[in-house]
Protein backbone atom coordinates (compact mmCIF):
# COMPACT_ATOMS: atom_id res chain seq x y z
CA UNK A 1 0.00 0.00 0.00
CA UNK A 2 0.88 3.74 -1.05
CA UNK A 3 1.70 6.23 1.30
CA UNK A 4 2.55 10.03 1.92
CA UNK A 5 4.30 9.47 4.97
CA UNK A 6 7.42 10.83 3.91
CA UNK A 7 6.15 13.79 2.13
CA UNK A 8 3.83 14.45 5.19
CA UNK A 9 6.84 14.00 7.87
CA UNK A 10 9.07 16.33 5.91
CA UNK A 11 6.68 19.06 5.86
CA UNK A 12 6.43 18.68 9.36
CA UNK A 13 10.02 18.78 9.81
CA UNK A 14 10.18 15.90 11.41
CA UNK A 15 12.82 12.82 11.30
CA UNK A 16 11.83 8.99 11.33
CA UNK A 17 12.82 9.08 15.31
CA UNK A 18 10.17 11.75 16.16
CA UNK A 19 7.42 10.22 13.99
CA UNK A 20 8.29 7.19 15.73
CA UNK A 21 8.20 8.58 18.98
CA UNK A 22 4.77 10.24 18.36
CA UNK A 23 3.14 7.06 17.02
CA UNK A 24 5.28 5.03 20.18
CA UNK A 25 6.68 2.88 17.36
CA UNK A 26 10.47 2.11 16.90
CA UNK A 27 12.07 4.50 14.09
CA UNK A 28 12.47 0.66 11.83
CA UNK A 29 9.06 0.33 11.95
CA UNK A 30 8.32 3.76 10.77
CA UNK A 31 10.95 3.15 7.87
CA UNK A 32 9.32 -0.26 6.87
CA UNK A 33 5.77 1.57 6.54
CA UNK A 34 6.90 4.51 5.04
CA UNK A 35 8.90 2.31 2.15
CA UNK A 36 5.55 0.17 1.69
CA UNK A 37 7.02 -3.12 3.28
CA UNK A 38 4.67 -3.25 6.18
CA UNK A 39 0.74 -2.24 6.11
CA UNK A 40 -0.24 -0.83 9.30
CA UNK A 41 -3.23 -2.29 11.28
CA UNK A 42 -6.49 -0.27 10.65
CA UNK A 43 -5.84 0.94 14.22
CA UNK A 44 -2.24 2.26 13.64
CA UNK A 45 -3.64 3.72 10.72
CA UNK A 46 -5.81 6.45 11.98
CA UNK A 47 -3.95 7.18 14.68
CA UNK A 48 -1.49 8.00 11.98
CA UNK A 49 -3.95 9.75 10.04
CA UNK A 50 -5.44 12.08 13.18
CA UNK A 51 -1.54 12.71 13.90
CA UNK A 52 -1.25 14.40 10.79
CA UNK A 53 -5.07 15.89 10.88
CA UNK A 54 -5.96 14.28 7.46
CA UNK A 55 -8.14 11.69 6.93
CA UNK A 56 -7.01 7.93 6.36
CA UNK A 57 -7.18 7.84 2.71
CA UNK A 58 -5.22 11.21 2.21
CA UNK A 59 -2.13 9.38 4.03
CA UNK A 60 -2.66 5.98 2.40
CA UNK A 61 -3.80 4.87 -0.84
CA UNK A 62 -5.05 1.36 -1.66
CA UNK A 63 -2.70 0.25 -4.62
CA UNK A 64 -6.21 -1.28 -6.38
CA UNK A 65 -7.29 2.03 -6.75
CA UNK A 66 -4.79 3.95 -7.91
CA UNK A 67 -3.82 1.03 -10.72
CA UNK B 1 10.37 1.23 26.77
CA UNK B 2 14.28 1.71 27.41
CA UNK B 3 14.86 -1.27 30.05
CA UNK B 4 12.87 -3.52 28.04
CA UNK B 5 15.45 -2.94 24.57
CA UNK B 6 17.95 -4.07 27.13
CA UNK B 7 16.30 -7.09 28.57
CA UNK B 8 17.79 -9.62 25.85
CA UNK B 9 20.86 -8.46 26.72
CA UNK B 10 20.87 -8.33 30.37
CA UNK B 11 19.14 -11.78 30.60
CA UNK B 12 22.65 -12.46 28.37
CA UNK B 13 25.23 -11.14 30.66
CA UNK B 14 23.34 -13.21 34.02
CA UNK B 15 23.16 -16.28 32.15
CA UNK B 16 26.47 -16.77 30.10
CA UNK B 17 28.68 -15.92 33.19
CA UNK B 18 26.33 -19.11 34.67
CA UNK B 19 26.77 -20.95 31.75
CA UNK B 20 30.35 -21.12 31.71
CA UNK B 21 30.80 -21.60 35.25
CA UNK B 22 28.86 -24.58 35.05
CA UNK B 23 31.10 -25.78 32.08
CA UNK B 24 34.32 -24.86 34.24
CA UNK B 25 34.07 -25.27 37.61
CA UNK B 26 33.55 -28.36 39.30
CA UNK B 27 30.46 -27.96 40.60
CA UNK B 28 28.91 -30.08 43.66
CA UNK B 29 25.61 -31.35 42.21
CA UNK B 30 26.26 -30.35 38.43
CA UNK B 31 23.28 -32.07 36.66
CA UNK B 32 20.91 -30.72 38.45
CA UNK B 33 22.30 -27.21 38.52
CA UNK B 34 22.49 -27.57 34.98
CA UNK B 35 18.74 -29.00 34.73
CA UNK B 36 17.82 -25.55 37.06
CA UNK B 37 20.26 -24.05 34.69
CA UNK B 38 18.14 -25.30 31.04
CA UNK B 39 15.05 -24.79 33.02
CA UNK B 40 15.37 -20.69 33.76
CA UNK B 41 17.09 -19.85 30.69
CA UNK B 42 13.89 -21.51 28.59
CA UNK B 43 11.58 -19.95 30.79
CA UNK B 44 13.29 -16.66 30.21
CA UNK B 45 13.58 -16.63 26.90
CA UNK B 46 9.79 -17.73 26.79
CA UNK B 47 9.24 -14.80 28.98
CA UNK B 48 11.05 -12.54 26.84
CA UNK B 49 9.42 -14.33 23.14
CA UNK B 50 5.77 -13.60 25.23
CA UNK B 51 6.56 -9.99 26.13
CA UNK B 52 7.72 -8.92 22.66
CA UNK B 53 4.79 -10.91 21.19
CA UNK B 54 2.81 -8.44 22.59
CA UNK B 55 4.90 -5.51 21.81
CA UNK B 56 2.24 -2.36 20.99
CA UNK B 57 4.59 -1.84 18.22
CA UNK B 58 2.84 -3.94 15.66
CA UNK B 59 5.74 -3.98 13.50
CA UNK B 60 8.44 -5.72 16.00
CA UNK B 61 5.68 -7.81 16.84
CA UNK B 62 4.93 -8.97 13.41
CA UNK B 63 8.82 -10.00 13.29
CA UNK B 64 8.52 -11.38 16.48
CA UNK B 65 5.77 -13.81 15.77
CA UNK B 66 7.60 -14.49 11.98
CA UNK B 67 10.65 -15.34 13.82
CA UNK B 68 8.65 -18.04 16.07
CA UNK B 69 7.03 -19.94 13.48
CA UNK B 70 10.21 -20.12 11.87
CA UNK B 71 12.28 -21.21 14.53
CA UNK B 72 9.85 -23.74 15.55
CA UNK B 73 9.25 -25.34 12.08
CA UNK B 74 13.08 -25.21 11.43
CA UNK B 75 14.12 -26.88 14.89
CA UNK B 76 11.72 -29.29 14.44
CA UNK B 77 12.13 -30.41 11.35
CA UNK B 78 16.28 -30.06 12.12
CA UNK B 79 15.45 -32.64 15.23
CA UNK B 80 13.49 -34.72 12.98
CA UNK B 81 16.31 -35.00 10.52
CA UNK B 82 19.51 -35.53 12.81
CA UNK B 83 17.40 -38.02 14.66
CA UNK B 84 16.52 -40.28 11.38
CA UNK B 85 20.45 -39.34 10.52
CA UNK B 86 20.89 -41.37 14.02
CA UNK B 87 19.36 -44.66 12.74
CA UNK B 88 20.21 -44.18 8.77
CA UNK B 89 24.27 -43.28 9.09
CA UNK B 90 26.09 -45.95 10.91
CA UNK B 91 28.53 -45.39 13.77
CA UNK B 92 26.95 -41.89 14.47
CA UNK B 93 24.18 -43.30 17.31
CA UNK B 94 27.62 -44.67 18.37
CA UNK B 95 29.40 -41.89 18.52
CA UNK B 96 27.11 -39.89 19.99
CA UNK B 97 26.58 -41.97 22.80
CA UNK B 98 30.11 -42.68 23.57
CA UNK B 99 29.78 -38.49 24.27
CA UNK B 100 27.25 -39.10 26.15
CA UNK B 101 29.11 -41.38 28.44
CA UNK B 102 30.05 -39.34 32.03
CA UNK B 103 31.67 -40.02 35.48
CA UNK B 104 29.29 -38.36 37.30
CA UNK B 105 26.50 -41.10 37.61
CA UNK B 106 23.93 -40.11 34.83
CA UNK B 107 22.47 -42.79 32.13
CA UNK B 108 24.00 -42.40 28.77
CA UNK B 109 20.30 -42.52 27.59
CA UNK B 110 19.79 -39.60 30.85
CA UNK B 111 22.58 -37.62 29.09
CA UNK B 112 21.48 -38.41 25.42
CA UNK B 113 17.81 -36.99 25.93
CA UNK B 114 19.23 -33.52 27.94
CA UNK B 115 21.66 -33.27 24.60
CA UNK B 116 18.21 -34.00 22.24
CA UNK B 117 16.70 -31.54 24.50
CA UNK B 118 20.15 -28.94 24.02
CA UNK B 119 20.13 -29.41 19.93
CA UNK B 120 16.38 -28.75 19.43
CA UNK B 121 16.19 -25.45 21.14
CA UNK B 122 19.77 -24.85 19.94
CA UNK B 123 18.26 -25.40 16.35
CA UNK B 124 15.09 -23.33 17.04
CA UNK B 125 16.63 -20.25 18.72
CA UNK B 126 18.95 -20.23 15.42
CA UNK B 127 15.93 -20.53 13.09
CA UNK B 128 14.08 -17.83 15.05
CA UNK B 129 17.51 -15.53 14.84
CA UNK B 130 17.14 -16.31 10.97
CA UNK B 131 13.59 -15.66 10.66
CA UNK B 132 13.57 -12.50 12.77
CA UNK B 133 16.41 -11.12 10.89
CA UNK B 134 15.48 -12.29 7.15
CA UNK B 135 11.72 -10.09 8.03
CA UNK B 136 13.61 -7.06 9.00
CA UNK B 137 16.04 -7.77 5.87
CA UNK B 138 13.29 -8.44 3.70
CA UNK B 139 11.50 -4.76 4.86
CA UNK B 140 14.60 -2.42 4.29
Amino acid sequence: MKNRLKVLRAERDWTQADLARELGVSRNSVNAIENGKFDPSLPLAFRIARLFGLAIEEVFQDDHVSS
Amino acid sequence: MGIDRHLPFLGLLILLPLAAGLLVLDVPGEPMWGIAFTAGALLYSGWLTARRLRDPDEVKSAAVSFGVVVGSGLGAAVAVMVVVSMIAVPGLADFITQQAVTDNGLSPANVGFAYGVLFTVVAMMLGFAIGHSGWWLSRR
